[in-house]
């Protein structure tokens, strides 16, 4: 009984829906890849574990695997051709030919929070491995999973020296605080989260974060579940800061949320799902991930996706190896395959985050057509003054993320 | 001769355990095992947040923290399995006694389209609804056409012209993915009944809708218990209709013990809700089981 979490189908099933597959999904993508889930008895079997006894592995364990590679990522965060991450042509099946490791991909990671819950937390917390070589945790878990050492450090360090293409990754990238020299891990791909908006439907241009709290949204106003992005751009509207560490500010953005949604303003808290919300007119404005905008508009276009006059946030996802991993040698060329700035240009010009990797920018020109296009958007490749206006969330002690955690899921229901 | 008669009486003694074994196995293992584990889960305490270690310190706090903090997700799931419940019998008895006396022939195929939905799974159903239900459904469109949305809110059908993400929405929801638990139970009950007891009350005088009240209605009562039962516990811890079709204010405890378990991590607060709330349903069945009386279940 002793390693089993709660793992319920329906639940599972529930919860995917609820994220809408990913937190990075495309519209093509409807339900319908649920069509397969069967239902299981609805009883909620949770059985877990009363005693934390571990055993006493302190140190990194990582295999010497070099034929295959099992990663966890966010789903729809690959370039794809005819709907396959692996048919000919995609990055997989490049990477595939030219290194001879074998990729299994696997687009389990839905949510951070629910990962670590059920996959980090009850196994590298009891010193056993789990099944990705590398997965994909936002910078914040990373850098949380990256500070846990009981039983042994959850994260193993990167073989940088398997890794010559690490001199590609964007220098701001070195200089984080919890994981100078990007050590550990190797960014995936960022986002800005800003306000996503019909401006035909609303009839009136959104540019303060405060606009979408305006009379005429009343009740068709989307947030994010993801606190980063709710309470960050909330700061940012109330002129605080979220980049520095501000529990107290952190509090008031969440009494203003709190507020706004007792009247009636928000409508919901979403994960990817807002999308469809936003093209089925339940959401006239809400918060949004900016490749999601980008993709949506090639489906149904008129959608705008502005950084509030305030600033919007930033964020990346990032690939880390956990401890015990079999196969950090393959691990290690896939890393290094992804930040060659050709085929991270590939990347980007599928998924359309901001990618990590220099040079990337370049190699989108030479690719001509669309993706030459892709090279000047100020979505991709933020200026320097559009990038003054970004911020990251900073962390804050244990403790007081869990209080403003617990919070926010009360008021987010 | 004695000694032949006492082996077979031992026999016979020891039969009756050995065929409930498979059942008291399972009950055993899916139910009691589980059971106490959630119960010392809910009289821990997880010393790191982030740790998956959880020590036992028979900490009642637990349980009066989960109701000071999900006192209106309690109060809702119950509102809303109650009304549901309620709108199930109003639907489906008709429908059932419809089945049941009146379809003839017919009666295979209805029964076959009641259950027909379960062919595909209840996520996908309620997901379909978000559909209909939507700003841009027909539903929404044809109010808004017709310029009835004034009309519809007054009613309560709608909410400032919406139905997704309403209470409304949820309800309806929980009524449509349970009706069938109710329709079921119903139409056996009805079934049962021998034609020639309504005969005897119209060889006595007795006018049809008296004949319904005096005989139909209390020889169904088993059925519309079953049924009520059937609806009403899942549809109160039920948490696929509300994340689906509802929006912030209208969160049950199932959703609330789901946050708990796998976005917080929170899983002594999960497992003391989880308690209070099979402590409530207990309780409730009781009193209604009280009130109209099991032993008619058995008939």
């Amino acid at each position: 009984m002793t390693d089993q979490h709660p793992n319920d189908p329906q639940l599972e099933a529930a919860i995917a829906m609820a994220r809408s597959m990913s937190r990075r999904r495309f519209l093509t993508r409807s339900g319908l890849a649920l069509g397969g889930l069967a239902m299981g008895p609805q009883l909620l079997a949770a059985c877990s574990s009363s005693k934390g006894t571990s055993t006493s592995a302190t140190s990194i364990a990582s295999g010497t695997g070099d034929k295959l590679v099992k990663i966890s990522n966010w789903d729809a965060y690959i370039d794809q051709v005819n709907g396959s991450e692996t048919a000919k042509g995609t990055t997989i099946y490049n990477f595939q030919k030219a290194t001879g490791v074998q990729v299994i991909y696997k687009k389990d990671y839905n949510d951070n929070n629910e990962y670590f819950n059920k996959v980090f937390e009850p196994n590298l917390g009891r010193g056993k491995p789990i099944y990705p070589d590398i997965a994909v945790p936002t910078y914040w878990m990373a850098a949380r999973l990256i500070g846990l050492n009981q039983p042994a450090p959850w994260v193993q360090p990167l073989p940088l020296d398997q890794i010559p293409n690490h001199a590609n990754l964007v220098p701001e990238y070195t200089k984080l605080p919890w994981d100078l020299g990007a050590k550990h891990q190797m960014p995936w791909q960022a986002g800005i989260t800003g306000i996503a908006y019909d401006p035909k439907k609303t009839g009136f241009e959104i540019k303060s974060f405060n606009d979408i709290f305006d009379p005429r949204l009343q009740g068709k106003v989307g947030f994010l579940t993801e606190l980063h992005d709710s309470v960050g751009l909330t700061m940012l509207g109330m002129g605080l800061d979220p980049s520095k560490p501000d529990f107290e500010g952190a509090n008031k953005a969440l009494d203003k949320i709190d507020a706004q949604k007792k009247a009636g303003k928000i409508l919901k808290f979403t994960g990817n799902e807002y999308l469809r919300s936003l093209q089925n007119g339940d959401f006239l404005a809400c918060l949004a991930w900016s490749g999601d905008i980008v993709q949506l508009n090639r489906d149904s276009p008129g959608f705008k996706f502005v950084i509030p006059e305030e600033g919007g946030m930033s964020w990346f996802d990032t690939m880390i190896i956990p401890n015990y991993a079999s196969n950090v040698p393959a691990a290690a060329k896939w890393i290094n395959y992804v930040y060659d700035p050709a085929h991270a240009a590939q990347i980007t010009n599928y998924v359309q985050y901001i990618s990590p990797v220099q040079g990337v920018q370049d190699e989108l020109v030479k690719l001509g057509g669309d993706a030459a296009k892709l090279a000047e958007s100020p979505i991709l490749f933020p200026s320097a003054e559009v990038k003054k206006r970004l911020y990251v969330f900073a962390p804050l002690p244990d403790a007081q993320t869990i209080a403003l955690q617990q919070r926010f899921d009360a008021i987010s229901g | 001769m004695a000694a032949g008669d006492d082996t077979g009486q031992r026999k016979g003694r020891f039969a009756p355990y050995g065929l409930l074994s498979p059942g008291i196995i399972w009950l055993v293992l899916f139910f009691l095992v589980p059971m106490w584990t959630l119960l010392r889960i809910a009289l821990s305490h997880k010393p790191n947040p982030y740790l998956p270690n959880y020590v036992f310190s028979w900490r009642w706090s637990n349980f009066s923290d989960a109701v000071d903090r999900f006192r209106p997700e309690l109060l809702r799931s119950f509102e809303y399995a109650a009304i549901a419940t309620v709108l199930c019998i109003l639907i489906g008895y008709p429908l059932a006694y419809y089945i049941a006396v009146k379809s003839g022939r017919w009666k295979n195929l209805l029964l076959g389209l009641v259950i027909v939905p379960f062919f595909t799974s209840f996520l996908i159903r309620t997901i379909a609804w978000q559909t209909i239900l939507g700003s841009n459904g027909f539903i929404v469109t044809s109010i808004h056409d017709l310029h009835l949305t004034g009309l519809s809110d007054a009613i309560g059908l709608t909410t400032r012209g919406a139905i997704l993400n309403t209470p409304q929405a949820v309800i309806g929801g929980l009524t449509y993915n349970f009706i069938p638990f109710m329709i079921l139970p119903i139409y056996v009950s009805l079934e049962k009944i021998d034609p020639a007891l309504l005969e005897a009350a119209r060889d006595l005088y007795s006018t049809p809708a008296r004949a319904f009240w005096r005989v139909v209605l209390p020889l169904s009562l088993p059925g519309v218990f079953a049924g009520t039962l059937l609806t009403f516990i899942p549809a109160a811890g039920d948490f696929i209709n509300a994340e689906l079709l509802g929006n912030t204010n209208t969160r049950m405890i199932g959703t609330t013990v789901s946050q708990l378990f796998l976005a917080e991590s929170d899983y002594p607060t999960a497992a003391a809700l989880s308690f209070i709330f099979m402590a409530i349903i207990t309780i409730a069945v009781l009193i209604y089981a009280k009130v109209l009386g099991t032993d008619e279940l058995s008939t």
